[in-house]
């Protein structure tokens, strides 16, 4: 079972493709007792198959049994929708998941909910906090009205918590108090050596504080490259990266250096609030990490499609999450590319480089065009071409503020490196300024949940028609 | 179809059974805590205790209001001693700050 992690067969893959259908059918066909049954049946009917030497229809029955048991596993939170809760006073216990900004009267910030009237309910709402007494990171329990409003398809739930009223605070876990700490010293550092604009530009995309960016964060969404300010699988993969190079500068061994950076990026994505993305990017490197350690080949398909189990064992209802559906249909684009047109370096490989990644460029766009047309409203076509130009650059961003923090205990050297890292960063705000502004670089449409589907079946037909030959992987 | 062991099918079986179990017992987790909370979010729901007399509250009491703050509630207090009581919720937007919004939103935490 663990060799199947490494070896050409996509197992995880298809158990999390049954596992997520499986949610599907258990969000729209909540019946306890029916998924039970076919549970049982799947499962026997996998095992008497098995007995009979018929492997093919024993896999088939395995691969409906996980996708029963999604069903199963997304029934409780199937139940527990929080428009019940809506219009009226609730007692909510929620998490404060972002740094509180202050809005005359009250503040505001993003929380998680845990549970409300003692219902235990995973969503992520806006709190407009009119005691102005709760902070980062922190547990409390909350009287407040709960209400909602819609935009573009989609519902935002605010908690409003009354002046009068007193929030409890709920002992943090130690965990949250050293990510607090951890999150502030960063801040500190970035805040005394870096510009007003770069200090909040660094915090969104170095430390996922996007609230501190929202006003400048709109000129990347227009340029089509708002992913680049969230924290994904980039910013692990280069941490990780860096941090491995560092570290062979000081002569560390091979398998040490991959366990040290494996430990940093799980510090690192558990301090940025270990979000959908992140979580798949941490998971996909630590296979990556340990096929390393062991020697051992690694399906990419098979590690995205771990990555998605677990996603979906924490919290089942993340499927309907739309950063957990682009990240990995991303990823997934990526990995579909890299295999159905494999990358030949040639004569001229810094051109033929170039060339690449705006085609991988392209077939991304076009796999999560749909996607992002139906939650967002808008088509984004120059960002195919501005992802070739300013990915690099942000990359080089990244790794500039990783040497400010190695380099913050020495103060004249890292306000050097706070001065060059500033100018980066007001070269990449000018240039996604430009990009932003230019015509076509956007277009307003939203599919249709329709449309969608048809898209993706149009899409799918033609690759297979393409590149029959090369789907051999998939067998 | 994917070519797994004896061994492999078993361990399998065995994560299948454990998620099974898990799910069964989450379900009926949430359902317990779904049905004694129901109590609870009917008493909870009471907003008697928070409705706010605009004719009878004080300064204090007025800032308890969403959206009221000290300068406001100070406007409002004068109002009562220029012209008498409030008449319907709507006199309140007679007063300097109150809109149509702010008024909607003070709503579910008022009487007269």
């Amino acid at each position: 079972m663990f060799k199947k992690l490494f070896s050409g067969t996509l197992l995880n893959f298809w158990l999390f493709i049954a596992v997520s259908c499986g949610i599907i059918l258990g969000n729209f066909a909540p019946s306890f007792l029916l998924f039970i049954l076919l549970s049982l049946v799947c499962g026997a009917l996998a095992y008497f198959c098995y007995k009979k030497n018929r492997f093919l229809l024993s896999d088939i029955f395995t691969l409906f049994l996980f996708l029963f048991l999604g069903a199963l596993w997304q029934l409780p939170l199937a139940h527990q929708e929080i428009e019940q809760f809506l219009a009226k006073n609730n007692l909510c216990r929620i998490k404060v998941t972002s740094l509180p900004q202050e809005s005359g009267l009250n503040n505001t910030f993003f929380a998680q909910v845990e549970r409300i009237n003692n219902i235990p309910l995973r969503t992520n709402i806006k709190v407009i906090d009119f005691t102005k007494s709760m902070d980062y990171l922190k547990t409390y329990e909350v009287e407040g009205a709960l209400r909602s409003r819609q935009y573009a398809s989609r519902n935002f739930y605010f908690l409003w918590v009354k002046k009068g009223t007193l929030p409890k605070e709920i002992s943090s876990p130690i965990w949250d108090k050293f990510n607090r700490k951890m999150v502030f010293s960063a801040l500190s550092i970035f805040k005394r050596n870096l510009s007003d604009e770069g200090y909040r530009f660094i915090a969104s995309v170095f430390l996922g504080r996007r609230e501190l960016f929202r006003q400048g964060g709109r000129v990347f969404t227009d340029a089509g490259i708002a992913h680049l300010l969230a924290i994904s699988g980039s910013n692990i993969a280069l941490i990780g990266a860096v941090l491995f190079f560092v570290l062979k500068i000081f002569y560390i061994k091979f398998r040490p250096r991959i366990l040290i950076s494996l430990l940093f990026v799980f510090i690192y994505t558990l301090i940025t609030g270990a979000n959908l993305p992140t979580l798949r990017a941490v998971i996909m490197y630590s296979v990556f990490a340990v096929s390393f350690f062991l020697k051992r080949k690694m399906n990419p398909f098979n590690s995205l499609g771990l990555a998605g189990l677990v996603c979906l064992l924490f919290n089942p209802a993340s499927l309907f999450d739309v950063g957990f559906q682009l990240s990995f249909l991303s990823v997934f684009a990526l990995i579909l590319g890299f295999m159905l047109f494999p990358f030949r370096p040639g004569r001229f490989a810094i051109l033929n480089c170039a060339g690449y990644t705006l085609f991988s460029s392209l077939y991304v766009s076009l796999i999560i065009l749909p996607v992002v047309s139906y939650y967002f409203g808008r088509v984004y076509i120059g960002g195919i071409l501005y992802n070739i130009i300013l990915i690099p650059f942000f990359s080089f961003i990244l790794i500039v503020n990783f040497l400010l923090l190695i380099f913050s205990p020495l103060p004249y050297i890292a306000q050097s490196i706070g001065a060059l890292l500033s100018l980066f960063i007001y070269i990449f705000d000018i240039l996604a300024i430009r990009l932003g502004a230019l015509r076509f670089s956007f277009v307003n449409y939203t599919f249709s949940m329709w449309q969608v589907v048809v898209y993706y079946i149009i899409l799918a037909g033609i690759l297979y028609s393409c590149c029959r030959s090369r789907f051999a992987f998939l067998r | 179809m994917f070519s797994l062991t004896y061994r492999e099918r078993i361990v399998l079986l065995i994560a299948a059974g454990i998620i099974f179990c898990g799910a069964i017992v989450r379900y009926f987790q949430v359902n317990t805590k779904v049905t004694a909370a129901a109590t609870f979010a009917s008493s909870a729901s009471q907003p008697a205790a928070t409705i706010i007399n605009m004719n009878k509250a004080s300064q204090e009491d007025l800032e308890k209001i969403p959206g009221i703050g000290p300068e406001i509630s100070r406007r409002i207090i004068a109002y009562r001693d220029q012209n008498g009581d409030f008449q319907t919720l709507e006199d309140l937007k007679k007063v300097k700050g109150i809109g149509e919004k702010k008024l909607q939103r003070m709503r579910e935490y008022i009487t007269l």
